[in-house]
């Protein structure tokens, strides 16, 4: 059983996500910009793709670390929220598919799909904390 | 599964926090066990009983269809 945080946990947990947050959004601006914008040659293609994605899996890494941190029925709370985040995203992206296949929406960007999936996320840990107040 | 715990802290003059800081979990986990609405494991159940210095059955109980 996971114990409360101390403060102490807390504020380096904090600074871990702010550190990794930061991170990610310094690698995944300069590689896109960067591959978008002239960026040549194949090697220097993938070295870009490399670090880009790199830059993002220290953040998956501390999420964990920060969920994990909490005590079990804020666990509870979160593995709730991402399984409804998983089975919403699922059925969305099994509709897109089928909807776009008979031509009725376009081609949608599958490299944005981690946004819907965080904006979900969020959304069902605001109705399961609400359910469980 | 019917629980004293609202009881059991309302006899010592806790709150939902001190008790949760006690047992080593946040208030809201408190609030929702004395709700109902989460169960709580079996570790973090006999940590409770430990401290109330009672068995678990005397703070949870199984209710119909449990």
């Amino acid at each position: 059983m996971a114990e409360h945080p101390s403060k102490d946990n807390g504020l380096r947990l904090l600074a871990q996500v702010a550190l990794s947050t930061g991170l990610w959004v310094g690698t995944y601006l300069f590689c896109r910009g960067a591959l978008l914008n002239g960026a040549h040659g194949r090697a220097a293609r993938a070295a870009l793709a490399a670090i880009g994605i790199a830059g993002f899996l220290p953040w998956v890494f501390v999420s964990a670390k920060a969920i994990l941190a909490q005590d079990e029925f804020n666990q509870r709370v979160h593995f709730v929220a991402l399984a409804i985040a998983f089975a919403v995203i699922a059925t969305a992206s099994f509709a897109c598919g089928f909807l776009r296949n008979a031509g009725l929406i376009p081609e949608l960007p599958f490299s944005d799909l981690w946004i819907a999936m965080v904006i979900v996320w969020g959304l069902a840990m605001f109705l399961t904390s609400r359910y469980y107040r | 599964m019917k629980t004293r715990l609202r009881v059991l802290r309302a006899e010592r003059n806790w709150s939902q926090m001190e008790l949760g800081l006690r047992v080593g979990v946040s208030r809201q986990a408190i609030n929702a066990i004395e709700t109902g609405k989460y169960d709580p494991s079996l570790p973090l159940a006999l940590k409770i009983a430990r401290l109330f210095e009672t068995r678990v059955e005397e703070i949870f109980e199984l209710e119909e269809g449990d």
